[in-house]
């Protein structure tokens, strides 16, 4: 077993769908391999941070053939004004993190009537 | 190249990005992985192919596929001698107005991909789990491909076997 400080501090960006509806914006991260418990989104300041962990391969198996990456997952992403930082709703199923990130309601315009002097 | 989609007015979109860094990571990525990778032709005509590892130990083949977001229903796994096949088309959970996405980095569609496998395994045997968008075979290898000692014989001197058919 390796230690977590042996582990190569590298990391791989998932990709991304991000796209927009009336009252919320949503992402959707492919994360392959990562678990409830490997993931971890961070908001700090305007600082959206997706961190998943996939679990090290079997040190007891030979690799024939690998194509898949061995570095973890990490991506950040800037958030802008509209979105509300208390309504960040996260699912993780079948390797696809969906970050539902609500927007903050626009005051409404208020009408100002003029009076006839 | 990922397929991103350009957007004209980066004011707008509430995501800026660490783009320095970002096209870093995917220089590196590319010039180390590029093989597999589909060519943006081919992405954009919609083929895509999980990246797939093969390992193995004494006794079994393993075989995991990056699927993320699909079911297993939709995944289908054939052995033929000892090439496996996964195939299975991948289809976007949602359906969103082309005009309201901000990025589309995701890859949909139909994908096919065979693996050869580095030794015989038992095809009756074999076991396929998904969990995690990650899909994992587990091939039992044949008996006779386990190790078997094999006996040198003594030679015979002189033999021209490989050499007949000069007979007349």
């Amino acid at each position: 077993m390796r230690t977590e400080q042996e582990r190569p501090a590298r990391y791989i960006e998932p990709r991304v769908n991000i796209f927009e509806e009336e009252k919320r914006i949503v992402l959707q991260a492919e994360l392959p391999g990562v678990s409830r418990e490997n993931l971890d989104i961070d908001i700090e300041g305007d600082r959206l941070t997706i961190t998943g962990r996939r679990t090290p391969e079997d040190e007891r198996v030979t690799m024939v053939y690998g194509e898949r990456c061995p570095y973890d997952f990490r991506r950040t992403f800037v958030l802008g004004n509209v979105i509300d930082r208390d309504k960040v709703n996260a699912n993780l199923k079948d390797g696809v993190l969906e970050l539902v990130l609500g927007k903050i309601a626009k005051p409404r315009a208020r009408k100002i009537e003029i009076k006839a002097g | 190249m990922r397929l991103i989609r350009y957007r004209p007015r980066p004011e707008l979109d509430p995501f800026s990005w660490l783009s320095g860094f970002r096209d870093d990571l995917d220089q590196f990525f590319e010039r180390k992985l590029a093989p597999w990778q589909a060519s943006e032709g081919e992405l954009l005509e919609g083929a895509w192919s999980p990246m797939v590892d093969v390992c193995e130990d004494k006794d079994n083949v393993l075989v995991r596929a990056d699927l993320p977001g699909l079911n297993k229903e939709e995944i289908d796994l054939s052995i033929l001698g000892n090439t496996l096949t996964i195939k299975g088309e991948k289809k976007s959970e949602t359906e969103v107005d082309e005009e309201n996405y901000h990025r589309v980095e995701r890859s949909y569609g139909l994908f096919q991909r065979t693996v050869e496998l580095p030794s015989d395994v038992d095809q009756d045997k074999v076991d396929a789990s998904y969990k995690d968008g990650v899909l994992e075979v587990k091939l039992p290898k044949k008996e006779a491909v386990k190790g078997k000692k094999i006996s040198i014989k003594a030679g015979e001197q002189g033999s021209k076997k490989g050499k007949g058919g000069e007979k007349k």
